[in-house]
């Protein structure tokens, strides 16, 4: 099979996205949960493992199943790239070379691509050869890759069937405990110690370990052998260079069964907790954790999402569910699309139509009112307008002067002023805007006195006094109309 | 009604479908980038056609008051007008006129400013009042566009006088 066809596509993606119900299975307590989403959130109730495959099929629901981590390896791989998607097309030839059989018997799938900063020693990623934990992080981007043989994900599928449990999702059982301890019990900023997660059932069990929020690995663990969770913990913290006679803390979470005191669970607690101490915490209804994790992890997106049911063993409903999901958001970003286009097209023709409105519009009345139609345009046509009122008006303006204010009254106001003032008057020149007046008159008074009669009659006046000649002044008074707009 | 099944179940098909999406989501962002970053040239050639139509409003306007400047004039006749001189004459007690002088100016719609100038020798100055008072009263009226009176110097009250008219004519063809 084509290595790049079995892969897992999303990357912190749930597996189930087109769900909004899932059933989480736990066999192995014999748990299962009912969980719906509501947003990010998921809510949730235990319910009989009988009866589970039969409600999910009856809620449209989805189904998801834990591979035991005996069967099934997580493990980080790691690329000297800058750039992810270059290092996701080497991570399968990287997965092969740390698996022990062949990559093209496997199922697999890559979480997220995670970036490394320089130096980071949170993942436990070497080269492999001694002394590599002191030298400098040689990888730029790490993933984690789940796998598990085809032939071990066909007999678990199996088994699952004969009790009736056909899973839409096989996730692994061991990150799904890692995952939902840091869902349920958050690490605070300053927290980046040992974070290790026991999940007993039966007879034996299972183990996360990791850093902070940094997953390391998972590993099953037997309630007889407490002395290989210290080989465990020692392997993954000689990667980052602890050695071998330090102990640092551990935050310790336990689930499952077999808890409470006197069971054989609680005595490998107790003796754990001796020689790895820190905190402890059992989380809340233990039994149902694992169950819980896995509908959560299928439900809603997160780290180190993955789906062992790929390639040739994915489940019909569930490709064609995701397929139909997908679809349906295209169709979604298709109309989104189709509409801003309609939009913008729509908006660029209703301007062009405004605009040409405005522009016959004004055409139009502008042939009107000038009376031939103008080639011109903008404002190349309002000038034409405008030297066509101005040619108009000069061709009007005998007309526009009929209208004028008769000189007749002006002659009625002058001429007994000049009379008044005893002024003898030798030229009298009136136009429609200019009045001048030569004569004499008895004084410079009586001179002023008749400028300011002119003046009061709306005109601007200058008087020039001449020679006294037979005690009588000559003067030239000068007026021009102040309202003339000429 | 006949109809296209689309087998979305195809990969390609949906595929094609996709990209499709891609490609229809990517042209609407675009065009409507395209779209907003233009809306304010738009707006500004708007507004600028708009203060265009202001401006052709407001000549509109002045081309309406030209164009009613001849409204007084249309409905009086035009024919049998008196001789300006003939009136001068009348109106001071003159036979003859010392020199006239005539010119025309034509106007819109067939109008002319007729415009006399007579010059006038010791006439008597009061009777320019009742003249002209005679004269603005015509239908046409006969306005007076300008005066200059030389007093004379000899006898009070009468004097040289040049009378400047105008009269709006219509020339029938």
């Amino acid at each position: 099979m084509n290595a790049s066809s079995k892969r897992n596509v999303p990357k912190g993606r749930q597996a189930a996205p087109w769900a909004r119900v899932c059933y989480g299975i736990d066999d192995g307590t014999g748990c299962a949960v009912r969980a719906e989403r509501s947003g990010r959130r998921v809510s949730w109730t235990e319910v009989p493992l009988r009866d589970a495959a039969q409600a999910a099929q009856a809620d449209n629901a989805a189904l998801a199943a834990g591979m035991p981590v005996g069967l099934a390896i997580a493990a980080w791989v790691g690329a000297p790239f800058p750039s992810p998607r270059k290092a996701q097309r080497v991570f399968p030839t990287l997965l092969d070379i740390q698996l022990p059989f062949p990559l093209e018997d496997c199922l697999y799938g890559f979480s997220e691509t995670v970036k490394l900063s320089a130096g980071e020693t949170f993942f436990p990623l070497s080269d492999g050869t001694p002394g590599a934990a002191d030298r400098e992080q040689p990888y730029s981007v790490a993933s984690l890759a789940c796998a598990a043989r085809t032939a071990d994900v066909e007999q678990r599928l199996s088994g699952l069937s004969d009790s009736g449990i056909d899973p839409h999702v096989l996730d692994h059982e061991g990150v799904a405990l890692w995952t939902q301890a840091l869902r349920e019990h958050t690490v605070g900023a300053a927290d980046g110690g040992l974070r290790a997660v026991v999940l007993l059932r039966g007879e034996d069990g299972l183990m996360a370990i990791g850093r902070g929020t940094h997953f390391w690995s998972a590993h099953r663990i037997r309630f007889g052998e407490p002395a290989a969770i210290d080989r465990y913990l020692r392997a993954q913290l000689s990667q980052i260079g602890v050695g071998a006679d330090e102990r640092p803390p551990v935050d310790w979470f336990w689930a499952g069964t077999g808890l409470a005191d006197g069971q054989p669970g609680a005595l490998l607690r107790s003796e754990v907790e001796l020689r790895w101490p820190g905190t402890s915490t059992t989380v809340a209804s233990p039994e149902a954790f694992l169950a819980r994790a896995l509908a959560t992890r299928a439900l809603v997106p997160g780290p180190l999402r993955v789906n062992l049911r790929t390639g040739a063993l994915s489940h019909s409903g569930a490709t064609s569910r995701t397929h139909r999901a997908y679809m349906r958001a295209a169709v979604v970003l298709f109309l989104a699309g189709a509409m801003l286009c309609g939009g913008a097209a729509w908006w660029e023709s209703a301007i062009a139509a405004r605009q040409d409105a405005l522009n016959k519009g004004f055409q139009s009345r502008l042939n009107r009112i000038v009376g031939f139609p103008v080639q011109a345009k903008g404002a190349t046509a309002l000038l034409i307008a405008e030297r066509e009122r101005a040619e108009r008006a000069e061709t009007r303006a005998p007309l526009a002067d009929a209208f004028r204010p008769s000189l007749l009254t002006v002659l009625q106001d002058a001429l007994p002023a000049i009379g008044q003032h005893d002024v003898h008057v030798g030229r009298f020149d009136l136009s429609s805007g200019r009045l001048a007046v030569k004569g004499d008159a008895p004084s410079v008074a009586a001179i002023h006195a008749l400028r300011d009669a002119i003046m009061a009659m709306g005109y601007g006046a200058s008087i020039t006094v001449g020679d006294e000649n037979d005690a009588r002044t000559e003067f030239v008074l000068d007026a021009i109309r102040e309202d003339r707009d000429e | 009604m006949p109809y296209v099944r689309i087998e979305m179940n195809k990969p390609w098909v949906s595929t094609a479908f996709c990209a499709l999406a891609g490609i229809v989501l990517v042209a609407g962002v675009a065009a409507s980038v395209v779209s907003l970053s233009r809306y304010a040239a738009v707006q500004q050639r708007l507004a600028k056609t708009v203060a265009a139509s202001g401006r052709l409003d407001a000549l509109e306007q002045e081309f309406a008051e030209l164009e009613a400047l001849s409204e007084p004039f249309e409905g009086l006749r035009y024919d049998n007008l008196i001789d300006p001189v003939v009136l001068v004459n009348s109106g001071f007690g003159v036979e003859h006129v010392e020199d006239i002088r005539r010119s025309t100016q034509p106007c819109d719609g067939g109008y002319v400013a007729s415009r006399i100038e007579v010059s006038l020798k010791d006439v008597r100055l009061a009777n320019l009042f009742s003249f002209v008072r005679t004269a603005e009263s015509l239908r046409p009226p006969l306005r007076l566009t300008g005066c200059t009176i030389h007093a004379s110097s000899t006898e009070a009250g009468t004097g040289d006088m040049v009378l400047k008219l105008e009269r709006i004519e219509r020339h029938s063809e």
